[in-house]
């Protein structure tokens, strides 16, 4: 085939690509760009060829990353993903760095990818989730409560053996209601919503409000709570339901996974410009190879000494997805058999 | 406390089931509706000493039931104790007790419920509204 027909079929392919693509030298200038490009970047008119990147492109962020790549000039294969609003679309771009063959930096070139539709796919799936959720819910909690009207023999007297099964029914039952408690907060996090509603709160009150919560259940397995609040911690800008999901998913985790007689730790004070939390136990710990996989939705320690532990894998993936949506961070050290720490960071503003 | 009449407002028939035997149990006086339209025109024409109101109901969800009843004064002084079916010990959704309490709530508890802790939040708010008068 001829160089010059090679040249126009490559031309056409790259301008009929679903997805933009832009090229640029190693001075950030642009060198090619295809229709879909075009459209999605809003680039005017076919002038811009030749032209420095940042005089044609709108968006500071994709100009940002261009940039990047090509002044870090990495030794290594480097590439740049981002997600960024245009307009009413939001684009998901790759920025990688084009090498000749003698792997000299030569130019960038950026993929770029419409996920709009995507997005409302996603936004439809997790109404979708929440609605069932709402539907599910209902039921539950009134054969809850009917299992209790008989358990507590209001309606006649009920012997031994039909009272451990009811009791299996109860427990079976509010297991399927935390589950899908979890998954309408995994909902609501995907959906951004703890992020719109921000108020000034009061983290040490939310704590306290925890606290009281769990107290019951550190009782009865005979656990030790101790807590340690600086004094005078100042208020932090933040959203007030997902804050106390965090803390109630992270101690409850504590007080699961330790065993009669250990001890959970709770410690609030000021890091810097953030408020710190502290949750440690003396439980059984976390594998290695578990570790980082411990915030992953459902994900949940399959073994012999944790398949006596209920719950719904969800509880960290929801105070991570807390966290995240707050602009901090989490961590996490543990030892087998030894215990956990869990360490939240978030911005006091 | 024995002989006061209790409005309960909820949609779902099972639940009202149940929650009225445990109330009748307590020997309470127990009159049902099963949306928030027919829960508003009960509170008004029935005088209850306490209303229990579902939040999530079709016609006119628990809040407005609330909302309405709270800004007459007629029936400001019955106390409501607000169910909210989403979020457990504490509230972690869109539905949360924040919002319950802002609508003016004497009380509020989620579902799922443990019939001894609804029959001491209703004694509460009783022994509650009890002192004021």
């Amino acid at each position: 085939m001829p160089r010059r027909v090679m040249k126009e079929i490559l031309a056409t392919v790259i301008n009929n690509l679903a997805d933009g693509i832009l090229v640029t030298d190693e001075q950030g200038h642009i060198t090619l760009y295809n229709q879909k490009a075009q459209a999605l970047l809003g680039i005017k008119g076919r002038t811009a060829l030749g032209e420095p990147v940042k005089d044609y492109i709108k968006n500071e962020v994709l100009v940002g990353l261009i940039n990047k790549i090509l002044t870090l000039d990495l030794p290594f294969h480097t590439e740049e993903i981002c997600l960024i609003d245009s307009g009413d679309s939001k684009l998901r771009v790759h920025v990688c760095p084009v090498r000749d063959e003698n792997a000299l930096l030569i130019g960038s070139v950026s993929l770029i990818h419409d996920t709009s539709q995507l997005s409302a796919i996603d936004k439809v799936k997790s109404n979708f989730l929440a609605m069932v959720s709402h539907q599910l819910k209902s039921p539950l909690s009134s054969t809850l409560l009917q299992t209790s009207i008989l358990l507590d023999g209001m309606v006649g007297e009920v012997n031994e053996k039909q009272k451990d099964l009811l009791q299996k029914i109860k427990a079976k039952t509010k297991g399927m209601s935390d589950l899908i408690n979890d998954i309408l907060d995994v909902c609501y996090i995907e959906e951004g919503g703890y992020v719109t509603q921000i108020e000034f709160l009061n983290l040490s009150e939310i704590l306290k409000r925890t606290i009281e919560v769990v107290q019951p259940q550190t009782q009865d397995k005979g656990i030790n709570l101790q807590i340690t609040v600086e004094d005078h911690l100042p208020f932090m800008h933040g959203n007030k339901s997902s804050m106390e999901a965090m803390c109630i998913n992270l101690i409850m985790n504590a007080i699961k996974y330790t065993l009669s007689g250990g001890q959970v730790s709770i410690d609030l004070s000021k890091n810097g410009q953030c408020l710190q939390l502290k949750v440690s136990d003396t439980g059984i710990g976390i594998e290695e190879k578990d570790i980082l996989r411990i915030f992953d939705k459902f994900y949940r320690e399959r073994s012999e000494r944790t398949k006596h532990i209920s719950g719904t894998g969800l509880g960290l993936s929801i105070a991570k997805g807390v966290v995240d949506a707050h602009h901090g961070s989490i961590s996490v050290e543990s030892e087998v058999g030894n215990g956990t720490t869990f360490t939240v960071l978030v911005p006091i503003r | 406390m024995r002989g006061k009449k209790i409005l309960l407002v909820d949609d779902d028939a099972d639940f009202v089931e149940a929650t009225k035997i445990i109330l009748e149990s307590r020997s309470y006086d127990v009159t049902v509706a099963h949306d928030g339209k027919e829960g508003l025109r009960k509170a008004q024409t029935e005088q209850p000493n306490l209303i229990i109101l579902d939040v999530m109901m079709p016609e006119m969800d628990g809040y407005e039931v609330c909302t309405k009843l709270k800004s007459d004064t007629k029936y400001r002084h019955i106390p409501i104790l607000l169910l909210t079916a989403v979020g457990e010990a504490i509230p972690t959704t869109k539905y949360t007790m924040e919002m319950g309490m802002k609508t003016e709530a004497d009380d509020y508890i989620p579902k799922p419920v443990e019939p001894i802790e609804l029959v001491e939040r209703v004694e509460n708010l009783f022994r509650i509204s009890g002192s004021k008068t």
